[in-house]
């Protein structure tokens, strides 16, 4: 691709500050970009790939000019945003995600401080392991390793969505599994033989990286703390596919390019094998969904339970309460029984977020934290509010057991359980309903819904205890 | 780099959100990997890490959700190599009073589950509840993808073949999706209200050839027919023997010693065409002599039958006390004791298709022990 005007990509750097991703024009790099390929100043044609090879060699040569390395960051963060709006105009829509909510995950933030000293850069990560060749391109380069980065991927699987690389699928079959796939396809008994072997090699080779990385994590931790897991591009390296060459002797001999090639070869086998049975099967496969446990009443039931209802209305609150506490004390024995406890953490961001009302986004360095996701983590509405909805509807049922003529037999019990839950899951539904529209607003929330006030009644109490 | 083109030109595949994610900590991947490390075990140690996996993380989602609910695995076939072997799954946990089963699947995506048979047609590994866990081993994070209860499992999959590897493969879509539904239940119900086949006493025998089946390589003895022996009979040293023939009278030769054996097999018809074949057996330092014939049955297409009959070799005494133990997936088939009326213990099995059987030789003392599995095809697998 050629440019006719300064192309800005290489002395603009977008970086993530207050949430939002910032443009910021970087002077010193323009004027070094127009020293240095005076024919862009010109307004000559220059290619990008001339352009960023220029600027790599700049950045490897000694004593080299940090502008270089500044230029190059520019780029990269130019691809990242490339990359991600790509990412969400193809998916977003429908896994319900904007580009907003990706960029934080994978540009540098404003703050160094939260780049981790450059441990949590992808930027760095991408400048260091990039190498200039005759087929490799910094644009594609940056599309891998932000591919393959752990917190987009985490995102995007939460969104609903799966890379699904060669080396997945090589780790979804054992042999066995393998080898019935294999046998719908007429393979011969010796090639069977050898592809079983393939997938065995590449298996102990990758629980042999497993173990590698699990041993220096230990190492790591033992010298400075907690150390950090770093997750490699899953695709074995020479040395691995020398080491699967080698178990594969003496009945295939390969090397290690054609390893390589014979595992892609065999991933492919696999993809094309999972569409095909996945059409075939969904056509064919029994389609009586079953429903969950809870009948539905009828209408002679329901004067029935009028009467119930009406009689442990009172020991609603006192159940909720109750659910509450043992929620949040739950948690918090949870958070303290981690390595590193967190409960003090937990116990700031519900008080933050619930009495204080103070939004999401600002309650992460108030409490020692980087993100805004991570605060979100921590909080867990969504299962916190199902934990106290079962919880309430529990110790409802057992009110209500109590508040009977005489204890009901065992089975008179299940009964009444499974005709009571659905009614009293709807009451505490309703409830949580509140809690969870006022969750969803981010600006100018007020916490007035029952849950938040519970907490809150809560949090106050072991404060004055403490 | 053109290496990493697949990667990245493949489309991202969808499937419904994740609604929970569990995140393990590195202390739960290790505790994984040891629980791993733990059993002596070669080859398919990844699916052991993966059901390793599947449990910490069911482990640390209910210590986090519902922290009364304890987790014991003292029975679980985890714990033990051969059984983490031979079921990819973690079968004979106890939650609360409820016995529950995690299967793992290392793919969000796939919607296809592979359901070993054996978890919910032998009583011994069957649950109460059946859970979905999806694994992201790199990421170290897991979910709760389904669950289902042990009759709806059995109404899933009565209708679905199965398959050569000895499992069912199950969309996931009729599983519950929902996994705060599960805590429900898991707290809520009561084990009666979800029965259970029961399981057999005294049933050592044959779920350790269970294992076997599911795990030894088996001999085709349908290839017998071509006059051809397969891989596995090569390393077990079968013999193939020709058809018999009034032209040929050497002395005490297999041939002759298995006409001769058969002639007082007068309840079962062979036909013709039957393939015979033969091998010897080494019990407690006792050489023995192992003969099979099997042939097609004209009934129903696939249909199979073997006739094995074990003895001394000719000129010893009879092996007495000698044990033959014959089993497929479900149960001990048939169980004989060589006694002094008879110079020989014969079995017959009838089998299909996809069918596969252990038969197990224990010598008298019922120290030594070894086993055969057999299957018929007519074409190399």
């Amino acid at each position: 691709m050629k440019w006719k005007s300064l192309p800005s990509k290489y002395w603009i750097l977008h970086r993530i500050g207050l949430g939002r991703c910032q443009a910021e024009e970087v002077k010193e790099a323009k004027e070094f970009l127009s020293q240095q390929i005076p024919e862009i100043a010109a307004g000559e044609e220059v290619g990008e790939r001339e352009i960023i090879g220029q600027l790599w060699q700049l950045y490897q040569s000694e004593g080299s000019d940090q502008l270089a390395e500044v230029c190059l960051r520019c780029v990269i963060s130019h691809y990242i945003k490339e990359y991600c709006y790509k990412l969400a105009e193809q998916y977003g829509r429908k896994h319900n995600f904007t580009v907003d909510d990706l960029l934080p995950l994978v540009l540098d933030s404003t703050d160094r401080s939260l780049n981790h000293g450059n441990n949590n850069s992808l930027t760095i990560r991408i400048l260091q392991t990039f190498s200039l060749g005759k087929k490799s391109s910094l644009s594609t380069w940056t599309k891998i390793i932000v591919r393959s980065d752990r917190e987009l991927k985490r995102f995007l699987l939460q969104y609903g969505l799966e890379q699904v690389t060669d080396w997945l699928l090589l780790k979804q079959y054992n042999s066995r599994q393998l080898q019935r796939i294999l046998s719908d396809y007429h393979y011969s008994p010796a090639k069977l033989k050898q592809l079983t072997k393939l997938l065995e090699s590449y298996q102990t080779v990758y629980l042999g990286r497993i173990q590698a990385a699990r041993d220096q994590i230990n190492q790591e931790r033992q010298q400075q703390g907690l150390g950090k897991v770093k997750s490699p591009y899953p695709m074995p390296d020479r040395q691995q596919l020398q080491q699967i060459a080698e178990q594969l002797l003496p009945t295939w001999r390969l090397s290690p390019e054609e390893v390589l090639e014979e595992l892609q070869n065999l991933a492919q086998f696999i993809r094309e094998y999972k569409s095909s049975r996945a059409k075939g099967i969904v056509a064919t496969q029994y389609l009586g969904k079953t429903k969950t446990i809870v009948p539905t009443s009828t209408e002679d039931e329901e004067d029935e339970e009028k009467r119930f209802l009406a009689s442990f209305n009172q020991q609603y609150d006192s159940c909720f309460l109750r659910a509450v506490r043992e929620v949040i004390e739950n948690r918090i024995q949870f958070y303290q029984n981690k390595k590193k406890p967190q409960e003090q953490q937990f116990l700031s961001a519900l008080h933050f977020y619930h009495c204080q009302v103070v939004p999401m986004g600002e309650i992460a360095p108030k409490i020692g934290l980087k993100k805004q996701y991570q605060v979100s983590r921590l909080l867990e509405q969504k299962e916190i509010r199902a934990d106290v909805a079962r919880k309430t509807v529990n110790y409802l049922i057992l009110a209500i057991f109590q508040l009977l003529p005489e204890e009901p037999s065992p089975e008179k019990q299940s009964e009444l359980r499974k005709k009571l839950t659905p009614i009293l899951y709807e009451k505490v539904n309703a409830e949580m309903q509140k809690a969870q529209k006022e969750d969803s607003v981010s600006k100018n929330r007020s916490m007035k819904n029952k849950l938040s006030q519970a907490i809150c009644q809560y949090l106050d109490r072991i404060y004055k205890q403490s | 780099m053109t290496n990493y083109f697949n990667d990245i030109q493949t489309d991202l595949l969808a499937f419904p959100e994740l609604t929970e994610i569990i995140q393990l900590e590195p202390e739960q991947s290790e505790q994984a990997w040891q629980i791993t490390e733990e059993l002596d075990v070669e080859q398919g140690k990844l699916q052991i890490y993966f059901q390793a996996l599947a449990l910490v993380a069911f482990e640390e989602w209910l210590k986090k959700r519902e922290p009364h609910l304890s987790v014991h695995l003292r029975h679980s076939s985890l714990l033990q190599s051969r059984s983490a072997l031979a079921i990819n799954a973690v079968c004979n946990l106890q939650v609360g009073e409820f016995k529950v089963c995690l299967i793992p699947t290392v793919s969000f995506s796939d919607e296809l589950v592979a359901i070993p048979q054996v978890i919910i047609d032998v009583p011994e590994f069957a649950a109460h509840f059946y859970i979905i866990v999806g694994l992201e081993d790199e990421l170290e994070i897991a979910a709760i993808r389904g669950f289902s209860r042990y009759e709806e499992l059995v109404r899933m999959t009565a209708t679905v073949p199965v398959l050569s590897d000895g499992s069912y493969e199950v969309n996931l879509a009729y599983f519950h999706q929902k996994s705060d539904e599960l805590l429900l239940e898991l707290q809520c119900l009561s084990p009666a209200e979800i029965t259970l086949p029961k399981a057999l006493p005294n049933r050592c025998d044959f779920l350790k050839d269970l294992m076997q089946i599911l795990t030894q390589k088996a001999v085709n003895v349908g290839l017998w027919m071509q006059n051809q022996l397969d891989e596995v009979a090569q390393e077990l040293s079968w013999q193939l023997l020709p058809a018999p023939s009034p032209l040929r009278r050497a002395k005490l030769s297999p041939v002759e010693d298995l006409d001769s054996i058969l002639l007082e097999i007068d309840d079962i018809e062979i036909p013709a065409v039957a393939a015979r074949s033969y091998r010897e057996i080494e019990l407690a330092e006792t050489k023995l002599r192992l003969y099979a014939v099997t042939w097609l049955l004209p009934e129903t297409e696939g249909d199979w039958s073997l006739l094995l009959i074990l003895g001394a070799i000719p000129g010893n005494n009879p092996p007495l006390g000698v044990k033959l133990r014959v089993s497929d997936l479900t149960e001990v088939l048939d169980e004989q004791v060589l006694q002094g009326d008879s110079d020989h213990l014969y079995a017959q099995i009838v089998g299909s298709k996809q069918e596969k059987f252990l038969v197990t030789f224990t010598s008298s003392d019922g120290k030594a022990e070894t086993s055969i599995l057999f299957e018929f095809h007519l074409e190399r697998e």
